[in-house]
């Protein structure tokens, strides 16, 4: 499979994703969108095995690795922080504490906060922001060692 | 592993600087950067990196540079004993 190929079917397999997630949020069930992404990435770790000419070599391979380490060290001081911060908005009552505002407590006094009017607090969207904040992270980190192990192209002498 | 300890020597390369003549041994051979990396599978990019010194690479590229132009690898790379200290 040629790299083009490879690019065009990621393309269709994320279109295809999005529909699917559609279809969950109308059927109101969240089987299919996650049955979906898992063959969806299985069908690209497969296809990724078969694409022809170099897709990395070690200089890639290497500012790969670091951007990942970079990326995981601020991901997990972030989500820490954050998971810090919801045990104690949350859980205070389990520890026989009730100074914070639950979920429930939320729930029960003002429920259109939780369902319509504050999405972003719902955990989902939440672990959805950590994701895409990894991909910006990531991409950024990558950037940033292509330059400083000089991946600029420049024009031969 | 050895990629990963390859780019460290090389971010820390404020001290270690490992010169290279791949740039005169690819004129003496009249090839391009292109060439030479399809010939070793790496990307260009890595090719000039290495060539500027900016990424110093693994024991097996580094074998693989001096293979294809049949010499020794203390040939083309070159690393003075006051970096190694």
């Amino acid at each position: 499979m040629k790299q083009n190929s490879f690019y065009i079917l990621t393309g269709l397999v994320v279109t295809a994703l999005v529909g699917i997630f559609w279809l969950s949020l109308e059927w109101n069930n969240a089987l299919p969108i996650q049955i979906g992404f898992i063959i969806g990435v299985i069908i690209l770790y497969l296809a990724r095995s078969r694409v022809v000419g170099i897709i990395a070599d070690e200089r890639s391979i290497a500012i790969s690795q670091k951007a990942a380490f970079h990326t995981l060290e601020i991901l997990w001081v972030v989500f820490f922080t954050f998971s810090l911060g919801f045990i104690v908005w949350t859980s205070s009552n389990f520890f026989g504490l009730e100074r914070t505002p639950t979920f429930r407590f939320m729930r029960e006094h003002n429920p259109t906060d939780m369902v319509f009017g504050r999405p972003f607090l719902n955990p989902g969207f939440i672990q959805l922001l950590f994701l895409c904040m990894i991909i910006f992270l990531y991409v950024g980190f990558k950037f940033y060692y292509e330059r400083k192990y000089g991946g600029e192209d420049t024009d031969e002498e | 592993m050895s990629a990963l300890s390859s780019i460290t020597s090389g971010s820390t390369a404020g001290r270690i600087q490992m010169k290279n003549s791949i740039k005169v041994f690819r004129a003496k051979a009249n090839i391009t950067q292109e060439q030479l990396a399809n010939a070793l599978g790496v990307y260009r990019q890595t090719i000039i990196a290495i060539e500027k010194s900016k990424y110093v690479p693994s024991l097996t590229l580094a074998f693989k540079i001096a293979r294809h132009f049949k010499v020794n690898v203390e040939e083309i790379f070159e690393c003075e004993d006051a970096d190694l200290k």
